[in-house]
């Protein structure tokens, strides 16, 4: 199941849920959690997560801050006010995703 | 936790620069998750080498390395340019703007009509156009060279600005509207919807060089203070 292409298209809501737990998150960390939220069932690669992120930056979602950690510049996102909007949006549209193929996969058959 | 050295920093840089990345905005990135992920297979393992854990790193990017993501930072970059062109272009069409984006055709209307000599009013406009066109890229680009002898920084930002998000080849066109207004036959229609043409046409040019790279250079050189050298 890992890495499956299922995830794939869920992988902006994802991201945007994530930073809304959040104040504000970097790239690898981002990574890390969602192996770690989910056992290491999935897997964001690296090459799917940044140019997620700078769309998403693009578009005005989510804001940057760089920061000096240790001796090396960090690269922060945060969610800005539409992209808190967006999560919500983007959530509710995941939760009907899931609650059709739901009905899709596993029908409850009845007399009427 | 281990940690990376500056040295290992600097080496890092080096390694991301020698895979096509050339852009500090873009590199430093970079440079932060390798060395997040060679640190972490530090903790787990503290024999393995700095270039064996880099390797590792690198190869989770996939078969294209750092391309794939270069590639779609770029076009995140000009598609959010004309995105804010659009924005600031939409402006003119509402109150108030509306009123300067009419009297502007208005003006070059009553131009076009009443001079004989309709192209002098053309070549006159189209010359300011290149004026602002030459002396915009003219600065952006002798900030781009003090900004690299200065600090050996480059930034894909500074790219983008350049390109106008892409659009560049859109503006040279004007290079050709001389043939089409040298061929038009001056009707009261033609003459208007010349007037209107010419008027979004510069509209728009003002709005790439001017409105929006003022407007993206303020928000990135809050967010990368590094980039404030000048």
């Amino acid at each position: 199941m890992k890495n499956s292409n299922l995830y794939k298209g869920s992988l902006t809501t994802i991201v945007l849920k994530l930073l809304s737990t959040h104040d504000k998150m970097y790239g690898y960390e981002i990574t890390q959690k969602v192996k770690a939220l989910t056992k290491g069932e999935f897997k964001i690669t690296e090459g799917a997560l940044y140019p997620s992120l700078h769309k998403l930056e693009a578009e005005g979602l989510l804001s940057v801050e760089m920061v000096k950690v240790d001796n090396r510049m960090r690269k922060y996102y945060k969610l800005t006010e539409q992209g808190t909007k967006e999560t919500v949006n983007k959530l509710s549209e995941l939760e009907q995703y899931i609650s059709t193929m739901r009905i899709l996969v596993n029908p409850k058959f009845s007399l009427d | 936790m281990p940690k990376l050295t500056e040295r290992h920093i600097e080496k890092l840089y080096q390694f991301v620069q020698q895979h096509y990345v050339s852009w500090y905005d873009v590199q430093t990135e970079l440079v932060d998750h390798l060395a997040n992920g060679i640190e972490q297979q530090w903790e787990i393992n503290g024999d393995i080498t700095f270039d064996d854990a880099l390797n590792t790193e690198f190869k989770k990017f996939g078969i294209f390395g750092f391309h794939d993501l270069v590639d779609q930072k770029i076009k995140a970059l000009n598609t959010h340019y004309r995105k804010e062109i659009w924005l600031h272009f939409k402006t003119f069409f509402g109150l108030p703007k509306i009123i300067l984006t009419l009297f502007a055709i208005w003006a070059f209307y009553t131009l076009f009509y009443y001079l004989d000599e309709k192209m002098v009013v053309f070549y006159s406009a189209t010359g300011l156009l290149f004026v602002m066109y030459f002396y915009y890229t003219f600065r952006l680009k002798k900030d781009i060279k003090d900004r690299k002898k200065k600090t050996g920084k480059q930034w894909l930002f500074d790219s983008m600005l350049l390109e106008m998000g892409g659009i560049i080849h859109f503006f040279l066109i004007a290079i050709n509207l001389h043939t089409f207004f040298d061929a038009l036959e001056w009707t009261n229609t033609t003459t208007l919807m010349a007037s209107a043409g010419f008027v979004l046409f510069v509209l728009l040019l003002y709005i790439a060089i001017k409105m929006v790279p003022e407007k993206l250079k303020r928000k990135f050189s809050k967010q990368n203070p590094e980039y404030n050298y000048i």
